[in-house]
This record gives C-alpha cells, structure tokens and sequence, in this order.
C-alpha cells in the first residue's frame, strides 16, 4: 500500500537526478495534449517520454501543449534544440518515441522517418 | 474515439487549465445504488458569457485558433445521452465554470473508467502552480486527492513533474479508487 510517507524518499532520489544533470537541458520536448492528440493516443506517448527520460538522464525536458493545429497528424511531439530550432514529429506512438529519444535526444540525429517532411513528401 | 471516462476527464479539465483556472475541483461519483456515474469539473477560470455557453455544445464551434472545430464539450455532452444520463454546464465571466456529466452505471454504452489517477496527475502537469482536488466517492467509501498536501511533502526544489513523483501519484490515486471499490463488498 502507498502512503504520503513514500514520497519523502522519491523526493530525495528525483533531488539527486537533478543534481546530475548540471545546468540547462539541451532539448525541449512538447507533447499535443488537445482533444485531438488525446483521443488519438497523446497520453501513452506522453508517459513514455518521461519515464525513459528519467531512466536514461537524457538532458531534455518534457511538457504539454494544447492543439498543434494538425489534427490528423496527432500524436505530435515537437523537440526544440538549444537554438530554438525546432522538429516536428508526427503520428507518434510509444514504440516511435523511444526510438526518437534515442536517435535525437541521445545521439543528435534527427529520426527522420517519423517527421513530418516524411509524411509530406 | 474517447473510449474512457478518464479521457474525458483530462480533456474537461484541460479546458479548464485553458481558461486560466488556478483552481480545480473534479468530482467523480460512481454509485451502484443510485446505478450512476457521474464527472463534474469546477474551476475559477475566466468563465463564459450566455452566448458562449449555447456556442460550446455545438460541435462547430471554438475559440481556437488553430482548428474550427472544439470537440471536447460536445464529445462530453454526448456521452450523457448516449448512457441515459444529464449534462449540465454553468459559466460565469470572470468567476468560474461548472461542468457535470451523469451516466446510468449499468448502461450498456457507458464506458470504463479508465486510468483517472494519469488523468488527474497529467491535468496538474499541465500547470504545476494550480491547485487540483479531485474526490472519488462510491455508496460507502470516499477518497480525496489535493495538490497541496503533496506540494507540502516535496517543497520547492521537487517538482510534481518529475517522472518518479508524477509516477507514483498516479499509481497512489488508482490504488486509493480501488480501495475504495474493494471495501464495498
Ligand atoms: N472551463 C472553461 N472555462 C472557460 N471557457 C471554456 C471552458 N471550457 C471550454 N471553454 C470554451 O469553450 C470552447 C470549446 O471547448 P471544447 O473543449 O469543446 O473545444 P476546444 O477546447 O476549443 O478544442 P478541443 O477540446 O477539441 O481541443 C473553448 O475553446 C473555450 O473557449
Ligand atoms: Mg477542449
């Protein structure tokens, strides 16, 4: 059974992976969380970043956003680098994102298959 | 499309992250007595005018930007008359809004509840500053869930956000509603 008291030790662990990762984070992640993005399976991708995020320490961060605009196209993740620039990642799926994280957050190399130039070639 | 009432929930309550609530009150009852389900979403938000409140329940119509069509009130409307049950939306400018759904329990179109404990805890992500109180009440049993009494144990350095704190309110609110589910029979 879970108690509040619980969540004084993960206070601490999140407090120490903070502390590793020294200064800002190198990317910024922003998941379409409208009725769209929802309903067409935002929330497993959503979740998926985090927890692999977390488990890796890969230096970025992860937020919601309301509608992208492309509702045909959702799930959709963006990623913003350090200069602001910014890549847009469609039809998204937790097996996708993981694989993206890998490829774009860990190794830098934009995972172009799941982009949105992909589809609209 | 939403094939679960916590879908419905985290849409109804993002709105209301929208309209720039800092205050959040989601009430869910599930009764097998009363044979009823039902969502309510309460927020000091910047309300609605009278026009607008007609406006929403029509499927065309947002006050997005981006696309023409809101689907999340509509969607919410009509899962009450799919499963035998009431829809009710109060707004007022600059005040607040009130959203409730009631399903009949046992109808056959009424969906599963689905994971409420993600849906609570993503809603609260989407502005960690607001306060979130969710209830979750059956015939015998009751359990709440506020924002601030985790805020006080994390402080300022922890944020909800992160993936383990985020993780286990979630799993700690679905534990809760299955307590409280268990202790019925
Ligand atoms: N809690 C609220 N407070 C103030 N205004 C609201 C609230 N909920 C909805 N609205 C208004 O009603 C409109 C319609 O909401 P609805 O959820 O149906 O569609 P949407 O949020 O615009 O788009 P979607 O949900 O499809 O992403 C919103 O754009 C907003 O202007
Ligand atoms: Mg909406």
């Amino acid at each position: 059974m879970k108690s509040l008291a619980d969540l004084q030790a993960l206070r601490e662990q999140a407090k120490k992976r903070l502390e590793m990762r020294e200064g800002d984070a190198d990317y910024r992640i922003v998941v379409g969380m409208a009725t769209c993005g929802i309903a067409a399976g935002a929330r497993p991708v959503l979740n998926t970043l985090v927890e692999e995020v977390a488990k890796h320490g890969y230096s970025c961060t992860v937020t919601q956003t309301g509608c992208i605009g492309m509702c045909t196209l959702e799930p959709i993740v963006e990623v913003y680098d350090k200069a602001g620039q910014k890549t847009t990642y469609v039809l998204m799926d937790p097996d996708k994102a993981v694989r993206m994280l890998e490829s774009h957050i860990r190794d830098g190399k934009i995972l172009d298959e799941c982009t949105i130039a992909s589809v609209r070639k | 499309m939403m094939q679960n009432l916590s879908m419905h929930v985290l849409d109804i309550a993002s709105n209301s992250v929208r309209a720039e609530a800092t205050d959040l009150h989601i009430i869910m009852i599930n009764s097998t007595c009363k044979d009823l389900i039902s969502i309510e979403v309460i927020d000091n938000g910047k309300g609605m005018d009278e026009e607008m409140i007609q406006r929403v329940q029509d499927p065309f119509f947002t006050s997005r930007t981006t696309r023409r069509i809101g689907l999340g009130i509509p969607f919410f409307k009509e899962l009450a008359e799919a499963c035998n049950g009431s829809f009710e939306l109060e707004s007022q400018v600059n005040v607040g809004t009130r959203i409730y759904v009631s399903m009949q329990k046992s109808h056959w179109d009424t969906p599963p509840l689905g994971d409420l404990g993600d849906a609570v805890v993503l809603v609260w992500c989407q502005k960690e500053t607001n306060h979130i109180h969710f209830d979750y009440k059956t015939d015998a049993n009751q359990f709440s869930f506020d924002s601030d009494e985790i805020k006080a144990i994390l402080g300022d350095e922890v944020s909800v956000c992160e993936a383990e704190i985020m993780m286990w309110c979630k799993d700690y609110i679905n534990q809760q509603i299955q307590v409280c589910e268990e202790e019925q029979v």
